[in-house]
């Protein structure tokens, strides 16, 4: 790379990556435990409802809830067994959610179905969205949106480019590294599906520039035309390009994401849909390659277990309703040292309070952090130094509107809805303000008052 | 005599300008309901919002203009409210009056607690994230976003738990909208006995997180001679019009979250005499 590489115009931070930490083994695969807890809900938007009762016999990618409106999922079971009882427990960042418990028989009954290599045939593809959405695939990159509706865009919204987003800009993560590393071939696949469904023949693939192996697998898939191989009959051919990307948090972010490979804002408020444009998770597109050319429902999934507080870091493949303590002890277990466990990555992670909770389909990576990676401080005055306001990528004011939240001044609080969370105003902040949680609050009240 | 001059001309100067202001004021003068100004001067003007309207002058207005037979002062009292009764020669509504309570006794050393929580200190942003340093969700979080709210300084955070001081409360329920796991709310003045726990949860993990949490065993509803104490989405609820307070349920409680309240007297020994 002679020319300059690209990357979003404003904001953000380049925080340590700590990404080698995991890259070291093989992906393993974990084992589910005698019980496994599925949460009825999993994704963002309306609650599913159960469809499974106390003592129901269940088999591998059964539907054990279904949608409840449009913006809703399925979920299907992991594993095969007995439903032993809905109750209401933790799981992560909710108090009580409404869960299923499995006891798993261990014999994996209706497996065998989806252990085949996956085939496209695309005669079919009219039918490809149901099949997407009958498997209950969201968003692996963290917030679980349900893809069948992000790939409907609204008739007034014609979309002319797919971004696959390869990024993975939080730091300690490594899963969609891994799976580009591994199986570029099934994620180009994946891909290449979703632009069919959508009707558009570009497909730009972001990734960033601290992952060369991620880019040179993926560069080499395109060229060999690997996407390919799993066809049955004659499929489109969409232009697809890898797009290096300036290693900068959070470039994942889709607002970002665009931004960096086609240079179009989306403005506040507004969808990708509006400049034409869907991203998608390179996580999404293994599931959907699996949903569309096995019926493979989504029960399982790539998350990273790292941090120096964990025995052997690395990537697992673990089933959705796996307590992390069973992932944990997968990896080797705890070491004294710990001191924070955080599901997701260090930058909008949410804070872990115990292992008792299970692994979700949204979940890419827990962080097993020792006192030194998660050295916490006390809060102390805004010292207005502007810090926050320059690694704002939304071009908000940050230390203005924390002031404002804390100040009660809801009134000033009508840009709060544009913050997206990432934590770069926190990162650099010289008094350890507590920023992000204070625009949190910030939008509880500006809802509230509205 | 310049002095002379100086002073008679600003006599007479200040003479014409009150007349203009006499003249203005009777000419402009605002039409305004005396029953305003009467009630207003009745109200402890507290300006709490408890009524519903911005202040004890909304208020005035408001029940001079409507005569709203719903109308209430809470934190006044049944003095004043007869007095707002008496000037507008309606009849008084009988308002038993409350004080605010806090249904949670989990300390810092009867809940547990397995985290730190380093953040603001502030409870509805702690419940916004994963809670603060307790295990209960249903708990005091204990960071004191209801001292922030109230204005009669009737609350103190003691040990991570709050807990209302009773002689200050003017029962305005700033406190309860402030709570954002709704742990606080209003008992009438002569209630006997409260369940002091707020937990939904079943016996299993309440027994794990607190020691004096309720695990709705409903012994107390059981043995409530009342039959005054019933389980009402999750909770055990007492329902203070028939609790007699003979505190049967204070003794079977094997969480001891039943207490009684101050200045109860315990009636069950008459209630013995009665029976025999």
């Amino acid at each position: 790379m002679t020319t300059a590489i690209a990357g979003f115009k404003k904001g953000g931070v380049h925080p340590l990556e700590g990404k080698e930490l995991s890259l070291g083994g093989e992906l393993v695969e974990v084992e589910p435990p005698k019980m496994v807890m599925v949460p009825v809900t999993q994704h963002l938007g309306k609650p599913s409802s159960c469809l499974v009762e106390k003592k129901a016999d269940v088999t591998v990618g059964q539907v054990l809830a279904e949608p409840d409106g449009f913006i809703s999922s399925f979920v299907h079971s992991p594993v095969s067994g007995k439903v032993l009882k809905v109750f209401d427990g933790p799981v992560v960042g909710v108090y009580r959610a409404k869960i299923i418990q499995i006891m798993n028989n261990g014999k994996y009954e209706g497996a065998d179905q989806f252990a085949s290599e996956p085939r496209v045939n695309w005669s079919e593809k009219d039918q490809f969205l149901e099949r997407i959405r009958l498997a209950g695939v969201v968003g692996m990159g963290g917030a679980a949106f349900p893809t069948n509706v992000k790939l409907g865009p609204p008739p007034d919204a014609p979309v002319d480019t797919l971004i696959i987003n390869g990024c993975e800009c939080e730091p300690y993560l490594t899963a969609d590294d891994v799976l580009m590393r591994d199986t570029p071939g099934q994620v180009l696949a994946g891909a290449r599906i979703m632009a069919g469904v959508l009707g558009v023949d570009t497909i730009l693939i972001g990734v960033e520039n601290n992952k060369p192996r991620a880019i040179e697998a993926m560069t080499v898939a395109v060229r060999e035309q690997a996407h390919k191989s799993y066809d049955d009959g004659e499929g489109p051919d969409p232009t697809i390009k890898i797009v290096p990307l300036k290693t900068r948090y959070p470039q994942g972010a889709e607002k970002q994401l665009i931004d960096a490979t086609l240079g179009r804002r989306v403005g506040s408020g507004k969808l990708p849909f509006a400049v034409g444009v869907v991203v998608q998770n390179v996580g999404t597109c293994v599931a959907v390659l699996d949903a569309v050319g096995l019926g493979k429902p989504l029960y399982e999934r790539v998350m990273t277990v790292t941090g120096s507080a964990v025995a052997k870091p690395g990537n697992y493949k673990v089933k959705i309703g796996t307590p992390l303590q069973t992932v944990v002890d997968a990896a080797g277990g705890a070491l004294p040292t710990l001191r924070a466990m955080v599901s997701g990555g260090p930058m909008m992670g949410k804070s872990l309070r115990q292992l008792e909770v299970p692994v979700v389909k949204g979940m890419s990576g827990l962080l097993m952090l020792t006192e030194e990676e998660a050295a916490a401080h006390r809060e102390r005055d805004c010292l207005r130094c502007g810090r926050c306001v320059d690694a704002c990528p939304m071009f908000l004011s940050p230390c203005d509107l924390a002031a404002a939240v804390e100040f009660k001044e809801y009134a000033l609080l009508d840009q709060v809805m544009d913050c997206v969370e990432c934590g770069c105003c926190q990162y650099g902040c010289p008094s350890r303000r507590n920023i992000v949680q204070w625009m949190r609050l910030g939008k509880y009240h500006w809802r509230k008052a509205k | 005599m310049e002095i002379v001059e100086a002073t008679l001309f600003l006599a007479v100067l200040a003479g014409l300008l009150s007349l203009v202001l006499i003249v203005v004021s009777k000419k402009f003068a605002v039409e305004e309901n005396p029953l305003v100004k009467e009630i207003d001067e009745v109200l402890p003007q507290y300006n709490c919002g408890a009524c519903g309207f911005p202040g004890c002058s909304g208020f005035a207005q408001h029940m001079a203009d409507t005569k709203d037979p719903d109308g209430l002062c809470t934190p006044g009292g049944p003095d004043i409210q007869s007095a707002i009764a008496a000037i507008l020669g309606m009849e008084v509504k009988e308002a038993a009056p409350t004080t605010a309570h806090v249904f949670c006794r989990g300390d810092n050393d009867l809940a547990k607690a397995d985290g730190e929580y380093i953040g603001i200190a502030d409870c509805i942003a702690a419940d916004l994230i994963s809670g603060g340093e307790k295990v209960c969700p249903y708990g005091c979080l204990g960071l004191g976003s209801c001292v922030v709210a109230c204005d009669f300084d009737a609350i103190v955070v003691n040990n991570g738990i709050a807990v209302i001081l009773e002689d200050a409360c003017v029962a305005c329920g700033r406190c309860v909208d402030s709570c954002p796991r709704k742990i606080i709310s209003m008992v009438p003045k002569g209630a006997k006995v409260a369940i002091e726990c707020n937990s939904r949860d079943k016996g299993a993990p309440v027994k794990k997180y607190c020691t004096v949490g309720c695990t709705t065993c409903q012994l107390c509803a059981k043995n409530c001679p009342d039959e005054a104490i019933s389980l009402v989405d999750g909770n055990m609820v007492i329902d203070h019009a028939k609790c007699t307070f003979q505190g049967k349920c204070i003794e079977v409680c094997p969480q001891n979250c039943i207490h009684a309240l101050e200045g109860a007297v315990v009636c069950a020994p008459q209630a013995e005499e009665e029976s025999a």
